[in-house]
């Protein structure tokens, strides 16, 4: 009895399918769980560094807001206080924290590369592949997919993916993945950090 | 002050009033005092008119996340401040920061 060939669409999480709209649910899934641990991880990361704030009344009142101990009535006062400072003293105008933090928040994609650590970029349906940030230099793979071999470059601000002849791909961020074209020939780059690495 | 030996007369001083009605000796003194009080006015203004965009614009958002209500102290739960700004910055993030930059009136949602 012969072997046959089977195509099978693999999600980031190395989990199999047979119906690509099912695979594409189920990875849309896997990224928005994703998305929100990671802004639920930046937003309070956020909170931890006002509560080490170096102006003792700006802790003081993250810390009653931590322990759910700021009131409704003390709400309006609360985002007064931090969104627009005190007219006396202005340095405890946070617009610009929090507008960072958001920035960090809306800009994942750009995040995500940012943060250190190891990767697993794929290539369409090519396999996995390691990828680790070196200090600033951008995260690089080559790999060979549909017999053609294609080099990714990751940096903080996108993604550039050139094929073997040179050319560079246009890519577009669109839900959570890259898609990027070349002339007749569109892959969509998905990537994940490694686990237990 | 002299000590009033029965004999004491007025005497006719010079001194500086500002617009709060302060009065100092000395002309320096009320024009310092004059420009911080203008300062503060500028200050209240831009603070005011911070919040005033800060309400209205939150109310707006309450349709998109009822979080919002928060912001102008606007909801009936006792204490929830935490998760009113944590589901903002979480769930409505893009609106957030249109919120925040509407304050100095760069954006209107």
């Amino acid at each position: 009895m012969a072997v046959k060939q089977v195509t099978r669409y693999e999600a980031t999480d190395c989990t199999l399918f047979t119906d690509e709209r099912a695979a594409q649910k189920y990875q849309d899934s896997l990224n928005t769980v994703g998305r929100d641990v990671f802004r639920k991880e930046t937003f309070e990361k956020f909170i931890t560094t006002q509560l080490d704030n170096k102006d003792e009344g700006l802790a003081k009142l993250y810390k009653r807001l931590v322990k759910d101990d700021l009131t409704f009535d003390e709400s309006q006062p609360f985002f007064e206080r931090v969104w627009l400072g005190t007219i006396k003293d202005t340095k405890l105008n946070q617009q610009p924290d929090y507008l960072n933090m958001l920035n960090e928040i809306i800009d994942e994609e750009e995040s995500h590369i940012k943060a250190d650590g190891v990767y697993d970029f794929a290539i369409g349906l090519g396999a996995k592949a390691l990828m680790t940030r070196s200090k600033e230099q951008p995260y690089s793979l080559s790999t060979g997919y549909d017999g053609e071999t294609y080099t990714l470059q990751a940096s903080p601000g996108g993604f550039r993916m050139t094929n073997s002849k040179g050319a560079i791909g246009t890519s577009t961020f669109i839900n959570n993945r890259w898609t990027v074209v070349f002339k007749e020939v569109t892959h969509v780059v998905t990537w994940q950090a490694a686990m237990g690495r | 002050m002299a000590e009033n030996d029965g004999n004491g007369k007025i005497e006719k001083v010079g001194l500086w009033e500002t617009d709060d009605g302060t009065l100092f000796t000395t002309q320096s003194a009320a024009t310092a005092y004059e420009e911080a009080l203008i300062n503060d006015r500028k200050q209240a203004q831009i603070f005011n008119d911070g919040k005033k965009a800060m309400l209205v614009n939150s109310k707006s958002l309450v349709s998109v996340n009822p979080s919002y209500a928060a912001v102008s102290g606007d909801f009936f739960e006792r204490g929830g401040v935490y998760s009113s700004l944590e589901s903002m910055i979480v769930d409505t993030p893009e609106e957030t920061k249109k919120l925040i930059q509407s304050i100095n009136g760069r954006r209107k949602i």
